[in-house]
């Protein structure tokens, strides 16, 4: 029962917080000076009456609340506009590239975790050692270090100069045919971007990793564990991590956010095909409607990261689960 | 850890240095980081880098010839010396909003006072001694006075090591006066026309001109022709430019901005946007932390929720969005990301509030009559201050990186040269290959950065004393 | 027949920043087989650290620097961790903690956790383990349809009898008791201690019960041994400790506590408080709360001597009476 209630009111939450991004999404953009049709006007001289029929087009001659629910049923429906820059509806420039995104940054997030929780496990039982100071130090400079700087430098050292990688794209020009060589490209063209999200990434996972275990080592149940006789390997992987990553599931649930703005950026840099470069090209473009639905997307992917995350703490926490 | 209370100097140290590097900047650097263009070829190297690559230079030692030694510098070729003199009367008086002129001072050329036919020729020659550059270019400004009868041409020339003369303009044959003017388009190898004229070739460049290294002539030649008249031409603000490939300590940028300079202002930006949003945050985390937590009830509820809504929308794309809409400015990007960064402080406010609230002070000072203002006032305050500066502290490294992000992303102020927008700048042009453009301004973020973090966890460590368990 | 353990002369220390905590200093006793020995003292005397000792698991800034405990006759300081582990702990020598309710995991269930004990020592199958689990649950009082819920459903008193439970897991020779009932009321105290004593009778266990409560260690010991600031004050039987304790410690003890039957007497208590393991007192650690104190007191300390049979002090006072010289 108790499990029921939190997801439900997990959900709940989840959705009013889409809720209030879709109507922040409509005021922001309302707000602009001007208005998409003026400006199309500016550039193509239209005459009035066709301002006019576009305005009936797009919607803006009805009162603010209507164009409000217009918008959300849209948004819903998974309609989020026509792009400025080239006519074609913003959804399907999207799920053209969303694939790729989603690509890099479930890798860089999978890697990240895996070594940072590995990283803090590891220093949290060698308090003092290389791996420690390590863990630490990573740490910081991950809260410090632009990832795009970090990947530029990337591609600077194994791109121009030693040449072991490519300098851009998400795969080569012409595409290889085959399949194992579509893979292969795909993740060479892959390492350079998610070797800068994943060592900017993994020091905040492993410091927070680290933090909780050393939390949970002093706890009485690990001694009483030892006094079992328990190997220390058993006792730190089973015993000391199962109660170590429940607030390591909440640190990864809002770091979420972080890498997924780490990897649009990072796209930026290596023009990988995905929703960062978007952003870059729609900014230089001025294509508003292209970042109202690039917010909105990458908002409910945030959400729903949020949700998941719950969802497993919910489960991993017997004191949720039955209480 | 003794090491805590190292970490807090070592980042004290660094914010000094960054601090002292931001005062002095202008007696660092003489150029202003936006403003100042065209410093050198764009993209040139730093000078450190090739010794062999060209410097900028100057040949011409005196072009407005501002006094009768001006002349010295020059080589005349004429049938008569008396032809070539210097004149204080006339000057180059600029071109309005264009051209600032250099005041009386000029090179009079005379026809022939016996008639006929007359060449002059000035030639200043100079050593070269680097590598072939890639951009030459001249000035001059000229104005000829006609009496009578008279034809005059004015050729610019150039004499390669290997004795060719090149022309790189003339004014073509022609009769009559003309008050001061500038030859248009100007003396330039960017210019594509002089090098489809002279080298036949679009791709071609100064290095054609400047082939070897050795000994090269600048030439002016005036020829006149008159028939019962006389031609006096006048030559000032005579320029010529071998623009540099290397320049200053880290090169120059798309403009020919001096990268150098950049990156000395681009810390007075990092640090006032940094600590600037960052106090924004914190103000703002310590109100709503401090009324959830004192308050309570359905204020508390309401806080904390539009605190969590908040922190699940994701910041950077919201912030993207944010300044895409409202325009670019340094100010909408501090307050910003000050506006987006109160809810984690808020949270931890909270909590310390509320168990500085059971704490039996606070229950004391209640039943000795201590009125609500008087405890917060007294208790609360001086206990949150001292996380609020922690906070403070440790927020500013985001605050900082988020600019960067911003500015790289092309929504930063575009006036102004941030360390953000010069990496935005490396991935604009492509010049990811240019190393000493790409990574100074990050190591500058990162060790700014890092400063704050040090001295945020020396403070942390210096207000909550964790009792070490082992 | 050599007593099951024997504890000489132990001395260990933690370093920490600010100097060595001379934690335990020259203890010896010993635990015959099916005994149940008191360890009692304030807090902070080291009771704790002998009974971590006793396992070797103390935390990594802690020293033994010379002593043995020898179990059956063997010395087990020198055994590897590896050793230790898979021969002592919890197969011969098995520990109920402080505070029991923390020494259980939060995450797994209780049956799990008796589960884990088992088939970490013994070659059987995860079904005879859970039996055996079932059955020793039955044994404390826990209906055994409980057996997998997680600790957090468990009372406090019952949570102290699943570690019990679990104490018992690998039929120990010796367990230790470390201040089982100080987190309970006297309600659920009373309860503990009888399914304790009533367990190490039936199983014919040796006990050691660390308490800072006399009462406790009244009603389910047979002899004592009282510890002040690392030191070992008297060891004697429980009988000839409560009717004639010697040292002046144990004097101040129990005449602090209160007896229910007899005549109304003034509680007296103990001046001062225990020293700082940084910096402890010359000579006798006691010296400067004895209302006995001398010269002798201050400068050296008292060695452990016999006073009738197995009846051992060490007070000046005590060593230079002429009856006891």
């Amino acid at each position: 029962m108790g499990l029921r209630s939190y997801v439900a009111k997990r959900a709940v939450f989840a959705a009013v917080t889409i809720f209030i991004i879709m109507t922040l999404n409509f005021v922001i953009f309302r707000l602009m000076p001007g208005n998409p049709i003026s400006m199309v006007a500016d550039v193509v001289r239209l005459r009035a009456e066709q301002i006019q029929r576009l305005y009936e087009l797009f919607g803006l001659d009805k009162p603010l609340w209507d164009q409000y629910v217009q918008y959300v049923i849209q948004t819903l429906k998974g309609f989020y506009g026509y792009s400025f820059y080239t006519q074609r509806p913003v959804s399907d420039e999207i799920m053209q590239r969303l694939p790729n995104t989603l690509l890099l940054l479930g890798t860089a997030t999978v890697l990240s975790i895996v070594i940072g929780m590995v990283v803090g496990i590891v220093a949290a039982a060698r308090r003092g050692s290389v791996i420690d100071i390590s863990a630490i130090s990573f740490g910081f400079l991950g809260n410090s270090v632009p990832v795009f700087w970090l990947g530029l430098i990337l591609l600077v050292v194994f791109g121009v100069k030693l040449q072991w990688f490519p300098l851009r794209g998400t795969t080569s020009v012409p595409t290889p045919t085959e399949p194992l060589a579509i893979v292969t490209d795909i993740l060479w063209h892959m390492t350079l971007p998610t070797l800068a999200l994943v060592i900017i990434l993994f020091g905040g996972y492993a410091l927070v990793m680290r933090a909780a275990m050393i939390d949970v080592l002093t706890e009485d149940y690990i001694t009483l564990a030892r006094a079992k006789g328990i190997d220390e390997r058993t006792v730190l992987y089973k015993h000391a991590l199962r109660n170590a990553m429940l607030p390591m599931v909440t640190v990864i649930a809002l770091a979420f956010g972080f890498l997924l703005s780490g990897a649009l950026l990072t796209e930026t840099v290596f023009s990988w095909y995905g929703l960062g470069r978007y952003i870059w090209d729609a900014i230089l473009k001025q294509d508003y409607p292209a970042l109202q639905g690039i917010f909105f997307i990458i908002s409910v992917m945030v959400v729903a990261a949020n949700l998941i995350a719950d969802l497993i703490y919910g489960v991993l926490d017997p004191r949720i689960r039955y209480d | 850890m003794y090491s805590r209370s190292r970490m807090g100097i070592a980042g004290l140290a660094i914010l000094l240095i960054f601090a002292g590097i931001a005062s002095a900047a202008p007696y660092l650097t003489p150029y202003d980081p936006q403003l100042t263009m065209q410093l050198a070829s764009f993209r040139a190297k730093p000078e450190w880098l090739d010794p062999s690559l060209p410097r900028n230079m100057y040949p011409i030692s005196d072009p407005t010839f501002a006094s009768s030694n001006s002349l010295q510098e020059w080589t005349r070729v004429a049938p008569n010396p008396s032809l070539v003199s210097w004149s204080g009367k006339e000057g180059y008086p600029g071109i309005p909003e264009v051209d600032t002129g250099s005041g009386p001072g000029s090179i009079e050329i005379s026809s022939n006072p016996t008639g006929g036919n007359s060449t002059v020729s000035i030639e200043k020659t100079f050593a070269y001694t680097y590598d072939p550059p890639r951009r030459f270019s001249i000035h001059i400004a000229y104005k000829v006075i006609v009496e009578g009868n008279a034809r005059w041409n004015i050729q610019v020339q150039a004499k390669r090591a290997d004795g060719t003369v090149l022309t790189l303009w003339e004014s073509r044959e022609q009769t009559g006066s003309i008050d001061w003017s500038v030859p248009s388009p100007p003396i330039d190898t960017n210019d594509v026309v002089l090098r489809l004229r002279l080298f036949k070739d679009v791709l071609a460049d100064a290095s054609r001109l400047f082939p070897v290294q050795g000994d090269y002539s600048v030439i002016l030649r005036v020829s006149t022709m008159t028939e019962g008249g006389t031609a006096r031409v006048y030559v000032d603000d005579f320029k010529a430019r071998i623009w540099g490939e290397a320049f200053g300590h880290l090169g120059t940028d798309n403009y020919g901005r001096d990268i150098f300079t950049q990156l000395i202002y681009g810390s007075r930006i990092s640090i006032v946007i940094g600590t600037f949003s960052a106090i924004i945050a914190v103000v703002l985390g310590l109100i709503v932390g401090l009324a959830a937590g004192y308050i309570g009830g359905w204020v508390d509820e309401f806080l904390m929720r539009t605190n969590d809504i908040l922190l699940t929308i994701p910041g950077l794309p919201f912030l993207i969005v944010l300044t895409a809409v409202l325009g670019p400015s340094i100010w909408s990007v501090i307050v910003l990301i000050g506006l987006l960064g109160w809810m984690g402080i808020a949270r931890l406010i909270r909590s310390q509030v509320l168990s500085l609230r059971t704490k039996a002070f606070v229950e004391a000072s209640r039943a000795s009559g201590g009125g609500t203002r008087h405890i917060i006032r007294k208790h609360l305050i001086p206990n949150v201050m001292t996380m609020a500066y922690t906070q403070l502290a440790l927020t500013v490294p985001g605050a900082i990186v988020t600019e960067a992000a911003l500015s790289f992303l092309g929504l930063g102020d575009p006036f102004l040269q941030t360390w953000g927008k010069m990496l935005h700048d490396v991935q604009y042009y492509g010049a990811v290959a240019e190393w000493w453009w790409a990574a100074p301004p990050g190591i500058c973020i990162a060790l700014l950065s890092m400063a704050f973090v040090f001295i945020g966890y020396a403070l942390d460590d210096i207000f909550n004393p964790k009792l070490r368990k082992r | 027949m050599p007593p099951i353990l024997e504890v000489r002369d132990l001395t260990m220390y933690y370093t920490t920043m600010k100097g060595y905590i001379k934690a335990v200093e020259d203890v010896n006793f010993t635990l015959e087989k099916g005994e149940a020995l008191g360890l009692a003292g304030e807090s902070g005397c080291g009771k704790t650290s002998v009974a971590l000792t006793l396992l070797k698991l103390l935390p990594y800034n802690a020293k033994i620097q010379s002593g043995e405990v020898l179990l059956d006759g063997k010395n087990i300081l020198t055994l590897s961790d590896d050793e230790i582990r898979k021969t002592v702990r919890w197969k011969r020598i098995s520990m109920v903690p402080q505070a029991a309710m923390n020494a259980l995991n939060p995450v797994f269930k209780i049956s799990e956790q008796i589960v884990e004990a088992i088939t970490s020592h013994e070659q059987v199958s995860e079904r005879e383990a859970r039996d055996k689990a079932l059955e020793l649950l039955k044994k404390v009082g826990i209906d055994p349809s409980r057996a997998d819920h997680y600790p957090h459903e468990f009372s406090g008193g019952m949570k102290q009898r699943a570690m019990i439970a679990m104490a018992l897991a690998c039929n120990p020779e010796i367990i230790i008791a470390d201040e089982p009932t100080t987190a309970l009321d006297v309600i659920v105290q009373a309860q503990v201690l009888r399914v304790m004593k009533k367990l190490q009778k039936d199983l014919g266990l040796s006990m050691i019960l660390i308490s800072h409560d006399l009462s406790v260690i009244a009603q389910t010991c047979d002899k004592s041994i009282i510890m002040y600031a690392g030191n070992l004050a008297e060891d004697a039987s429980n009988w000839e400790l409560f009717t004639h304790p010697l040292h002046p410690y144990a004097l101040g003890l129990i005449g602090a506590f209160p007896s229910a039957k007899g005549e109304r007497k003034r509680l007296e208590s103990i001046k001062g408080s225990p020293p700082n393991l940084l910096d402890p007192p010359p000579g006798c650690r006691f010296h400067p709360r004895c209302p006995y104190a001398k010269e002798v007191c201050k400068i050296e300390v008292p060695s452990l001597i016999e006073t009738h049979k197995a009846h051992h002090v060490s007070c000046h006072m005590v060593n230079s009476h002429p009856k006891y010289v």
